[in-house]
């Protein structure tokens, strides 16, 4: 509920507290070392025991077994139709697996964030992110407190009388973190919400999104395309194969350095080639 | 105030240059009065008995407007319950449709025997006529509520309540809207029709009893006034519905940025 | 070719052609402003008895309802012949149709008020000053000519020629024909009390068979011929009205024979006159034309007087 101390705050290499903004747009990147705040913040652990999905008679996933640790940060990559939205899905109660179970840590506080904004269009970002509590039974002045503190957060203060359609589609999707968030959620669950952005934007949100986790100790499910956004992001990752999917590597990342720099390491390199060597394996197999 | 002259201007001219064509008309065939009057013809039919004429527009117009208030709220509440239930829907909807196939002026001799004389028949038609646009509007718009929003409520545990108010019913105002637009108009027409079977003579004379009475006289210039009046209501009506149109969606809504 | 023959054929064609034209009738249509009931019988009875065809003519008649507008179909010239009421020609002619009126059925107008036979009404006055609604087709000009006659309105509604709203309400006074709705009524057990707007004072023909002034002009001949054909028609349905009313009530399922009948003889006083025995069934006189265009001025429904002598004729 209230934020972590500042002295669990990392130091980064410069010697500034990371998260403290550097200038307008950029912030201190935060190292791996001492990143996780084990035992600290609100993350709760997700477990994915054997489950199973299948449509119209066809399996989209075989038997798949996922654990995260609380405040974990994991990504799921895969070819097209491998499923990974569907176990994403059913790991938020979504959709429910035919067999093996889903196992949520109290106390259970999902948040999702898909791939479209998915805002109301005719309330401003402040009523769009103050919604859930709203929903709730939060009472108006306080949740428009909240959401705006979120939107803040956000890098998004300035903006909380607008409307979407007056907004960029990278503000949209800050937008919807920011709804995502401020309920405080202690599982964040992530269906490739920065697909559809473009390279910069996609990069400026990974940032946003690493540090708001960091900060909050949540434990965060993350679905996406794109390896090298896996590898930017999660403490694990797990590549599933072409429909019906299951687990074809499941692989840790540790890198030097966390943020902005990490992407020219040659660690992080090697991570890529290794990821996506498996996922081309798995997706040329048949299931 | 700009973007009103904006609006308005090419409509007029469009209406002026038909007014002058049909005026010239009338100069150079020289058609009877009784069969085609002409513009000067019907201002001056209309100046000469203005005051009467307003009157019976007014009342046209209270009429219409009334029975389009009622059209509004009887077919966005029937809309919306018929949107909460399928079973409802199958049932009830195909004969809802019923009510835009009945030929009015066959139903409205009945409404007479049911309402009486005078404006609560001519309010009965009116609403008769222009409930169904704003029905099915609703229903349309609530059945195309955006499944990803519906999705996101359900994640959020709303109440039935809090889906209808917070997310269908803004969602479908657009459609609801474009209903609304319809039924002003048919509302009119509406109105007077019934006033064609229950209207009040002499004095106290709707438009629709101008009318006939005009053309059992071959006043056809007073004929041609009466339908300009009742034309104007439409407008009217029209013009009151996409303000509020505009109000409502103008911050976010394509049709309205 | 020998001359002789030459001419033989060439002699023969006036005649081929006379006769085609003497064999081929004439086809005209005349327009009804109501459903087919007795005021028409002199129509019907000179069809059925070949009136018509005695005159090589071949009419068409078209059966009328509420609001049918008879005045600028025949204007216009959509039909040859229609059936007016006298005001309405005058109201046309000024708005620039050009009718002229050739028969008059009813010398003395039957329109009337009639009201249930319980109502306090005694007469005309009382009805029109009464508190219960009368129910007129809007534009009938005898509205005008009560209001300033009796001084005051009462409430009005449209009449659209269903008797079941009068049966409905006791304090509704109706618009009729004298002779035939308080006939079909008195049949079906509801008694009425029946006041003539003509005592009143206004009394324009009625049933006016009305041609186009061009048509007129153009077919002069015709015309002559439709009206004697008509004439006798008249007489034949006066004398024996229940000959004919068969025929009538297979067209109009809304009246009954017996009622037909009845209406027949009670529309009799109506249109025979002292004048018709004179002059002879639906002549016209040019001192009523006058009279009319002088009360229609005098209500402000019309803007002149018209000059009597050009607005009917007795071909």
């Amino acid at each position: 509920m209230h934020r972590l101390a500042s002295a669990a705050i990392p130091m980064a290499m410069h010697g500034a507290p990371c998260g403290e903004p550097l200038g307008p747009r950029t912030r201190e990147p935060c190292s791996t070392a001492a990143t996780r705040t084990s035992g600290r913040g609100r993350g709760v652990g997700l477990k994915l025991l054997g489950v199973k999905k299948g449509f119209a008679g066809l399996p989209a996933l075989e038997e798949i077994t996922l654990e995260l640790a609380p405040a974990a940060f994991v990504a799921v990559v895969g070819p097209s139709g491998c499923g990974k939205t569907t176990l994403l899905r059913m790991a938020g109660g979504l959709e429910q697996p035919e067999a093996g179970r889903v196992v949520i840590g109290e106390p259970a506080r999902v948040s999702f964030c898909f791939q479209e904004a998915r805002l109301l269009p005719w309330r401003t970002a402040l009523d769009n992110v103050a919604l859930p509590l709203e929903l709730g039974g939060i009472g108006r002045g306080e949740r428009r407190e909240r959401a705006r503190a979120a939107l803040e957060r956000v890098q998004l203060g300035d903006r909380v009388d607008a409307r979407p359609a007056a907004l960029s589609g990278g503000m949209r999707m800050r937008v919807a973190l920011a709804r995502a968030l401020v309920t405080e959620p202690s599982l964040l669950l992530l269906d490739e919400p920065f697909g559809a952005l473009d390279e910069v934007t996609r990069q400026e949100l990974d940032d946003e999104l690493l540090e708001l986790w960091q900060v909050s100790g949540m434990t965060a499910l993350l679905v996406t395309h794109s390896i090298a956004e896996a590898v930017y992001l999660a403490e694990e990752v797990v590549v599933l194969s072409r429909g019906p999917g299951r687990v074809v590597m499941r692989r840790e990342i540790s890198l030097p350095v966390r943020g902005p720099d990490a992407r020219s390491t040659r660690s992080f390199q090697e991570h890529v080639v290794v990821l996506q060597k498996a996922l081309a394996a798995g997706a040329g197999r048949r299931g | 105030m700009r973007r009103l002259a904006g609006a308005l201007g090419p409509p007029m001219a469009v209406v002026g240059a038909v007014l002058l064509g049909w005026q010239l008309g009338v100069w150079s065939l020289r058609p009877p009065p009784y069969l085609v009057p002409g513009p000067v013809d019907i201002t001056r039919a209309f100046l000469s008995d203005a005051p009467r004429l307003l009157a019976a527009m007014g009342r046209t117009g209270l009429a219409a407007a009334a029975g389009f208030g009622l059209a509004a709220l009887a077919g966005s509440a029937l809309g919306s319950l018929l949107a909460a239930s399928r079973f409802l829907q199958r049932g009830v909807y195909p004969l809802a449709s019923l009510l835009q196939m009945v030929p009015l002026v066959a139903l409205a001799p009945l409404l007479v025997i049911w309402f009486g004389y005078g404006g609560r028949a001519t309010v009965a038609s009116a609403c008769i006529v222009a409930l169904f646009p704003v029905l099915a509007s609703t229903l349309d718009g609530l059945r195309s509520v955006d499944p990803g929003l519906k999705e996101m409520f359900a994640l959020y545990r709303a109440r039935r309540a809090a889906r209808f108010w917070k997310l269908g019913l803004p969602s479908a105002a657009p459609s609801i809207f474009t209903g609304l637009r319809v039924a002003a108009g048919l509302s009119v027409i509406g109105a007077v029709v019934g006033e064609f079977v229950s209207g009040f003579g002499g004095e106290h004379a709707p438009l629709g009893i101008v009318i006939l009475a005009a053309l059992r006289e071959s006043r056809t210039d007073l004929v041609f006034a009466a339908v300009g009046l009742s034309a104007v209501v439409g407008f009217l009506l029209f013009g009151v519905v996409s303000s509020l149109a505009w109000l409502a969606l103008r911050n976010w809504h394509p049709s309205a940025l | 070719m020998t001359s002789i023959r030459l001419l033989l054929v060439l002699g023969s064609v006036p005649f081929f052609a006379l006769s085609v034209r003497a064999g081929e009738p004439d086809r005209v249509r005349i327009q009804l402003d109501w459903v087919p009931e007795p005021e028409f019988g002199g129509i019907y009875a000179a069809q059925a008895r070949g009136e018509f065809r005695k005159e090589n003519l071949e009419v068409e008649v078209l059966k009328g309802s509420a609001g049918v507008a008879t005045p600028q179909l025949v204007a216009n010239g959509q039909v040859e012949f229609g059936i007016v009421a006298a005001e309405q020609l005058l109201a046309v002619r000024e708005r620039g149709g050009a009718l002229v009126a050739v028969y008059a059925v009813f010398q003395k107008n039957p329109l009337s008020l009639m009201v249930h036979a319980e109502n306090p009404a005694h007469t005309l006055e009382e009805v029109w000053r009464g508190k219960g609604p009368v129910a007129v087709e809007p534009g009938q000009a005898f509205v005008r000519f009560l209001s300033t006659r009796y001084g005051g309105t009462p409430r009005l509604v449209p009449y659209q020629g269903a008797l079941a709203t009068f049966e409905a309400d006791p304090t509704l006074a109706q618009q009729c024909y004298a002779s035939a709705e308080p006939v079909e009524l008195e049949r079906r057990g509801q008694k009425v009390k029946v006041f003539p707007v003509a005592d009143s004072g206004f009394d324009p023909y009625n049933g006016v068979v009305a041609v186009n002034g061009r048509y007129l002009a153009e077919h002069g001949d015709l015309v002559h011929r439709f009206v004697l054909a008509l004439r006798r028609g008249w007489q034949a349905y006066l004398a024996e009205p229940t000959a004919f009313d068969p025929g009538i009530a297979a067209l109009n399922p809304a009246m009954s024979r017996e009622a037909m009948d009845l209406a027949a003889v009670k529309q009799q006083p109506f249109i025979e006159s002292d004048f018709t025995r004179r002059h002879g069934l639906g002549t016209m006189d040019p001192k009523r034309w006058a009279e009319l265009g002088r009360q229609l001025k005098d209500l402000g429904a019309l803007k002149d007087e018209p000059d009597a002598a050009k607005v009917f004729t007795n071909p």
